[in-house]
Formats: C-alpha cells, structure tokens, sequence
C-alpha cells in the first residue's frame, strides 16, 4: 500500500520554482496570479485533486471512508479502496497532507482513524492546480464543430 | 463465522497484506462499511418479509 517515496512537492514558491533541472525564476501573469512553469511530475493529477478537494470539504470528518464517499458522490463512479488510501499516502509523503491517528469507536472494533487536513503546501498545489488550469482555458471559445456526431 | 463479523480470511488477507501502520486504519474502515450492509441488509430483509 505504501507509495514509493517523492520528492516534495514545490508548489506556490514565488521567489524560485524548479521544474525538472531547471530552475525557472520568470513567472507568466494570469489574471491576479503568477503561474510558474509547472513540471508533468509536480503537478497535481485529477484524482490526486479530487482527492485533496475532498479532505478540504470533510474538513474534520476527513478520514479514509468519508473520503472514499465523497470521491464517488463528486465523480459519479465506484472508486476503489486501495486507489484512495495510495493516493492519501502518497499525498502525505509528499507533503501535501498532514494526519492524526485516533482511538477508534466501538462501531470498528476500537480499531484507530487516521484523519487528514490539508498541509499548507497543499492549499498551495491546489490554488496552483486551479490557476493553471483556469489558464488554460482562457481565451478558449468552446463551441467544437462535432463531424461525427 | 459469525453472522455480524467479517470472514476471517478477509481480516488475514488484510493483515499480510498492509503494512503495520496501514493495517489497522484500513480494517476498521472496512469493518465500518461491513457492519454498515449488514444493517441495511437486515432491513432490507426485515421490509420484504413484512
């Protein structure tokens, strides 16, 4: 179930942003924000989103089950067990996620809940994930021409 | 194996399968969803016999 160890994430540093082996100091404006350039393997995935946005909404009821129910409400589909603890830990080793253990209720058997909250550095992945994605959208018309409809 | 538990193979799958740390977080949360059916499934009989 562990996820191999990654590298921290480095999201929302505005002074230096590495991406890959470069280091990247020049930032484009989107709107009020300024979007560095993102490296494939720091970004955020949509699941790895999905994920952080449902520990976000559960806030202090965000431990695995609630999270796995959350994420089937807002996708529409059965999500998996092992998919959603791999993606909390991974998330957790790379620094996005912070967890709690606590003594379990008599409903599991005293067994213990681990409960996420977001780290400050994932506040930082997703309000990055969300400018990057808001840019690129803009200036998109989207009204595709369907041929094979 | 008791009508309210889980199998027991199911618990040692569980358990050579995940690590220490991940074991007993992962179990009680499949003992919550668990019990959860068990109850609904009990209602739901409980509603076709009436």
């Amino acid at each position: 179930m562990r996820a191999r160890r990654l590298a921290p994430a480095r999201v929302g540093r505005p002074e230096h942003y590495y991406s890959g082996s470069e280091c990247c100091e020049e930032g484009i404006e989107v709107g009020r924000a300024k979007v560095y350039n993102v490296g494939m393997a720091e970004s955020l995935g949509t699941f790895e989103q999905a994920v952080l946005l449902s520990v976000h909404r559960l806030s202090e009821r965000a431990y695995g089950r609630p999270v796995i129910k959350d994420l089937e409400l807002r996708l529409g589909r059965r999500v998996s067990a092992g998919a959603a603890y791999a993606t909390l830990n991974r998330l957790e080793e790379r620094g996005l996620l912070i967890s709690r253990l606590e003594p379990g209720a008599p409903e599991r058997g005293g067994r213990a809940r681990r409960f996420y909250r977001l780290a400050s550095s994932g506040i930082d992945a997703l309000d990055e994930s969300r400018v990057l994605t808001a840019a690129l959208w803009r200036g998109v018309k989207w009204r595709p021409k369907r041929r094979f409809a | 194996m008791n009508a309210m538990e889980p199998p027991r193979w199911a618990e040692r799958l569980l358990r050579v399968s995940l690590s220490l740390r991940d074991y007993e977080v992962v179990s009680g949360d499949l003992l919550e969803d668990f019990n959860e059916a068990v109850v609904a499934g009990v209602l739901r009989q409980s509603t076709f016999v009436k």
